[in-house]
């Protein structure tokens, strides 16, 4: 294993150690210890999904294609995140609210943001390798980013009929509870930028490997002995 | 708690592993394709040298 994966695989056993001896929540109970990874995971997906649109942006006006790899890459790693947080969210919905979903703006609205990415990365693997494509594809990255800040402000927009909790203020927390959620939001986004790291890697092999099917000769105007 | 948890280590590190395998896979098949043709030129003497 590289130092840089046994250093993350370090963070996060610390991290779980932490959120293995916070308290317990006096209403909820045992349940509430979602929280050091839900949010976390809700950050990582939205830094995702504003990469996609920032790659997609540069690579609309630059029209390098490093850019849309990292659209690509950063759309796929946001979506494992949003898939996650869709996974978690009615673990702790079952654990509180006693069913596992409920059709609540916010939960709403961040399956539409996976939805919106879903389909993203649908495109993205039905018309590989065309730079039209890849144009309609940035200009819809950065459509979808639209639905962030109408997921983060859902509560406020919904006013009092939402369920789902109010977004984390400072002092919000209980005591002792502050540093596993510090934690848990650090070693999440260390995942992500990890795993987007290795996502770019896998990619930009993938293009060298697809240049050189198309001009298997290297496509040079030297050759070997002259 | 234990299920939430350990389905994101467990996706996350899944989908870590699918990254390396694929890395493994295509610097393989890097390593079998063409080489990029190297520069070279031709010293004086008629000795090819890469540049």
């Amino acid at each position: 294993m590289d130092p840089q994966g046994g250093t993350t695989l370090e963070r996060a056993a610390l991290w779980l150690a932490v959120v293995a001896r916070a308290p317990e929540d006096s209403v909820q109970g045992v349940v509430q210890k979602i929280l050091y990874v839900h949010p976390p995971l809700a950050f990582a997906a939205y830094l995702g999904f504003a990469l996609t649109a920032l790659g997609g942006a540069l690579y609309l006006w630059r029209g390098e294609e490093a850019w849309d790899r990292l659209a690509r890459s950063a759309a796929e790693v946001g979506v494992l995140f949003c898939t996650l947080v869709v996974v978690t969210g009615p673990i702790w919905a079952r654990g509180t609210w006693g069913r596992w979903w409920s059709w609540d703006l916010r939960l709403t609205i961040t399956l539409l943001l996976w939805f919106v990415y879903l389909a993203y990365l649908l495109l993205r693997s039905f018309t590989e390798g065309s730079e039209r494509a890849a144009r309609f594809a940035a200009v819809y990255g950065i459509a979808g980013l639209a639905v962030i800040p109408l997921n983060y402000f859902a509560i406020q927009i919904a006013g009092g009929r939402a369920i789902h909790p109010e977004n984390l203020q400072r002092g919000s927390l209980g005591a002792g509870m502050g540093l596993p959620f510090l934690l848990g939001v650090i070693v999440t986004l260390l995942a992500f930028v990890h795993l987007l790291l290795r996502r770019l890697e896998v990619e930009r092999m993938r293009a060298i490997l697809a240049e050189r099917s198309v001009d298997p000769t290297g496509g040079g105007e030297d050759s070997w002995g002259t | 708690v234990i299920a939430a948890y350990g389905i994101v280590i467990g996706s996350v590190g899944a989908y870590l592993l699918h990254l390396i395998r694929e890395r493994r896979r295509l610097l393989a098949a890097l390593d079998a394709s063409p080489p990029e043709r190297r520069r070279t030129w031709t010293r004086g003497d008629g000795v090819e040298t890469p540049s």
